[in-house]
């Protein structure tokens, strides 16, 4: 209750256009829009006049947050549709030519690439189970499980900064890995 | 796929592990229509799971928002409401007039050549723009509006097929005209809205605030002249109109994200909910489409909510979903004793 009665505050504020609630909210929540944007993106630049065009609209529009109960779940909500927006509008997903024979589902997306996604998965899923056990556990219980970092951290009993160096040796393994195996292995039609 | 094979694929996604000739398969499945309930889900974990380091660049990134947000407020901004209701019925016009609608548009593009700009806002979605004078346009879904690069002559003119709802900057030198088929609605620094869908056969423009001259660019004519809290409604066939006094706040809430409905029949509510939800309906021909309903949804609110309302208040409709398409159909209700 307390969390949503303080989030009423901040969006009663910003819809009254203050602007030191603004900055304040900027501040918390810019960082986490980039990486979030930046993730399905892959542009930093892009990334960051995207998430700055989302908080001039917020700012312009500033009225309408007055009907906004879950900052959170909005700026979500708005950071994935400018996502979307934004993989829909770049030229290489529009136009595909069909091939005799494709089976084409709605909107572009066909039963091969879910096969394909599918079997990436499997590799995926493979290659993190011949990693070391420790760093197995921690890679799991941070991606499978969705446990923070720190939480891991005081489960496992060990540093943040190990559990960090952990995942990200994990992360870079499996980028190589990927990579090689998909050149080498994995024939697309 | 299921739940954890979506948020999988997806993680991996945004930890860069999948190779890069390979993310376009997997945006290409991303925004695909299949179960999207299941990879907005996905999405959810995500966003719960971003993790937010700052670093120096912060401070700058504020300070750019800061710049942006001083140099916005400089420009001079008038919020004028003014509530204009258009209806018009053309059933028989609306090929004609989209015809002539197009034949304007390029003409004018070739002669001023100044790029148009289309914005086009899908249905489900609702957009806000900004048009080169400052003037603020909530476009509605569903809806095209065509504004040109820069305004360049005595007028500042748009066109629409949709719905959207101007905030106009004051600039008397240079009147803004918004180009509805052959209507033209000149606007004198004001806030008003024209609801204009080419699958409505009625234009209606609601104005909130300030004051708008209604035009038949076919005859060449003023119609009428709006004040605040008047709407007018405009038959295209008969070249007629009526005028009411209406509470403009109800035809205006949508850019809130807000659905309201105020004493609309059945026939005028399903194209509404086909553009604002993004579904299609098939009607059972044996409903009442005179039906009239007054009810009120909140931005969060979904297609289910509306129908679970709508088929209670109703008593004798009821309703299957599959994906994005409805069924409403006759069903005898039990009667409570």
């Amino acid at each position: 209750m307390k969390k949503i009665e303080t989030d009423r505050f901040i969006t009663l504020a910003l819809s009254k256009g203050n602007e030191k609630v603004f900055d304040t909210v900027f501040l918390d929540y810019f960082p986490k829009l980039k990486k979030f944007i930046k993730g399905f993106i892959n542009n930093e630049e892009e990334s960051e006049n995207i998430v700055q065009d989302l908080f001039m609209n917020l700012w312009i529009n500033h009225k309408l947050l007055a009907d906004v109960d879950n900052l959170n779940a909005y700026l979500y909500s708005i950071a994935k549709n400018a996502v979307f927006h934004f993989l829909r509008n770049s030229s290489k997903h529009q136009f595909r030519s069909l091939e005799e024979g494709e089976n084409i589902l709605e909107n572009g997306s066909n039963a091969e690439d879910d096969l394909y996604i599918e079997e990436l998965l499997s590799v995926i899923r493979f290659e993190i189970e011949q990693m070391p056990p420790q760093r197995r556990r921690i890679f799991k219980m941070s991606r499978f499980e969705n446990l923070s970092n720190e939480q891991i951290a005081q489960r496992l009993n060990i540093s943040k900064r190990t559990v960090e160096t952990h995942i990200s040796l994990t992360l870079s393994e499996l980028r190589k890995i990927l990579f090689i195996i998909i050149l080498l292995f994995i024939n697309k039609i | 796929m299921d739940k954890q094979k979506t948020y999988q694929i997806l993680r991996s996604f945004v930890d860069g592990v999948i190779p890069a000739k390979d993310r376009e398969i997997v945006v290409r499945w991303l925004i695909s229509d299949k179960d999207v309930d299941v990879k907005d889900a996905a999405l959810k974990e995500i966003w719960k799971a971003t993790d937010t380091h700052t670093d120096n660049s912060l401070q700058q990134s504020l300070d750019s928002f800061r710049q942006n947000r001083i140099n916005f407020a400089s420009q001079n901004r008038y919020s004028i409401v003014m509530k204009c209701i258009m209806h018009y019925v053309a059933i028989l016009f609306l090929p004609i007039m989209a015809g002539l609608t197009v034949w304007w548009i390029s003409s004018d593009y070739y002669n001023k050549s100044n790029k148009m700009i289309e914005c086009y806002v899908p249905n489900g979605n609702v957009k806000s723009v900004v048009l080169p004078d400052g003037t603020i346009v909530f476009v509605n879904s569903g809806t095209t509006l065509l504004y040109p690069t820069i305004f360049t002559g005595d007028t500042r003119q748009v066109y629409l097929s949709g719905e959207a709802h101007f905030e106009v900057v004051k600039d008397a030198q240079h009147p803004f005209i918004v180009r509805v088929g052959q209507l033209n609605v000149q606007v004198l620094g004001t806030h008003f809205n024209v609801d204009a869908y080419s699958d409505n056969n009625d234009v209606t423009t609601t104005l909130e605030e300030g004051s708008v001259k209604l035009c038949d660019s076919g005859k060449n004519k003023i119609l009428c002249v709006l004040k605040p809290n008047e709407q007018v409604v405009f038959n295209r066939q008969k070249r007629q109109y009526r005028k009411f006094t209406v509470d403009a706040m109800h035809y205006i809430s949508w850019i809130n994200g807000n659905l309201n409905f105020y004493n609309k029949s059945m026939d005028k509510i399903i194209p509404i909910l086909e553009h604002h939800f993004n579904v299609k309906i098939i009607v059972d021909p044996t409903l009442n489409m005179k039906e009239e309903y007054t009810m009120n949804f909140k931005p969060y609110e979904n297609i289910d909510d509306v129908l679970k309302v709508l088929s209670a208040l109703s008593g004798d409709m009821s309703y299957e979903k599959e994906h994005r398409i409805i069924k409403l159909y006759r069903s005898r209700k039990e009667v409570d004793k």
